[in-house]
């Protein structure tokens, strides 16, 4: 659920960077950036599921041991946090780019 | 070695923290049964070599210490030596919980003291 | 097994090693019992402790108790012939208990107890540090 909300929050801001007129190169490293956030989104999305799946196992009782839960849990949170801190300086960047425009 | 690969390490050893745990329940509560032989694991070794031929595929081996102490009811388990066994794997344990959490708090370092 | 489940073998030795002392118990309460409810005098009990097996995949589990036997070893005889026990040569039979091997047992079975609970403790602090990851 929350990596949806970064997921809107971020799509919009990389669909309006454009690149600047007459330097192709640009395009390149746009779309390198994008398929490294979505990448990311995939892999956070990805441990928020298997730290779901530890507690769960947990409470029901099932044959998991603790530290294992714990650190299921702590990578998602951490990845979480990564991701989420990169979506607040994307946009901080954004409205610095944003204010520069006259 | 990368950050991940160390997590990876540390939940191993815990796991076989874990094992060891219950072996020596189970080494105590037959202290006192006719035959009984202990159980021992195995893995220290595999993981020293691993480290260095890169193999990080292994596994704890159980094993039975099959001889005889100087009991006549043929039980081989000493209440001292796994009580000290015990002790020293409990704060193995224990050192390699405050292992994975510095390896995440690290980061949160980086995170500008982000609450956890 | 993790940490919660692996206490349950600790229990079981807790279980195993209280009805040992509960035997001991009764075999030092009967020491003077000349006549039971057959006629004969107490013999001295002995529990059989055998380790627990998973029946699927042979990891081990514990200790049961399997069975409560009894000692073997003859009665005591002691000449009394005014004893209403007495058999006609004059000799009471007593129990086959020996206070002294019974206090000994006991010390052990207590000691055995403790170790059990010993490794419950631990398992509790090794359970705690790990939340704290």
């Amino acid at each position: 659920m929350g990596v949806s909300l970064i997921m809107s929050y971020i799509e919009p801001i990389t669909l309006e960077i454009r690149p600047i007129e007459g330097t192709g190169g640009e395009k390149g490293r746009e779309k390198g950036f994008v398929e490294f956030l979505k990448d990311s989104l995939e892999k956070v999305n990805q441990l928020q599921i298997e730290a779901n799946e530890a507690v769960t196992a947990f409470s029901a009782g099932k044959d998991i041991d603790i530290h294992t839960v714990m650190i299921a849990v702590e990578r998602a949170n951490l990845s979480l946090s990564v991701v989420t801190e990169i979506r607040n300086r994307v946009l901080d960047a954004y409205h610095e780019i944003m204010r520069m425009v006259p | 070695m990368e950050d991940r690969r160390l997590l990876d390490i540390i939940e191993l050893c815990l796991n076989v923290s874990t094992l060891r745990h219950r072996l020596y329940s189970n080494n105590i509560a037959n202290v006192d049964t006719p035959g009984y032989k202990k159980y021992r694991v195995a893995f220290e070794d595999f993981l020293r070599h691993a480290l260095e031929d890169g193999n990080t595929d292994i596994e704890p081996r159980v094993y039975r210490i099959t001889e005889t102490s100087f009991r006549n009811d043929g039980n081989n388990v000493n209440l001292d030596e796994e009580i000290v066994l015990m002790n020293q794997n409990a704060l193995r344990y224990q050192a390699l919980s405050q292992f994975a959490k510095w390896c995440f708090d690290r980061y949160y370092t980086v995170l500008g003291g982000r609450k956890r | 097994m993790n940490l919660l489940n692996t206490m349950e073998i600790s229990a079981s030795g807790l279980t195993a090693q209280r009805l040992r002392l509960d035997i001991i118990a009764n075999n030092l309460a009967n020491v003077e019992t000349t006549r039971t409810n057959d006629g004969t005098p107490y013999r001295r009990r002995v529990p059989v402790f055998r380790e627990i097996l998973d029946q699927f995949t042979g990891a081990p589990k514990g200790v049961e108790v399997m069975g409560i036997i009894r000692d073997n070893s003859p009665f005591k005889m002691v000449y009394d012939p005014g004893h209403p026990d007495a058999n006609p040569e004059g000799y009471v039979l007593y129990p086959n208990v020996n206070p002294v091997i019974e206090m000994t047992d006991m010390i052990s079975a207590t000691r055995s107890y403790e170790a059990n609970l010993t490794l419950i403790t631990s398992a509790k602090s090794m359970f705690l540090k790990a939340l704290e990851i």
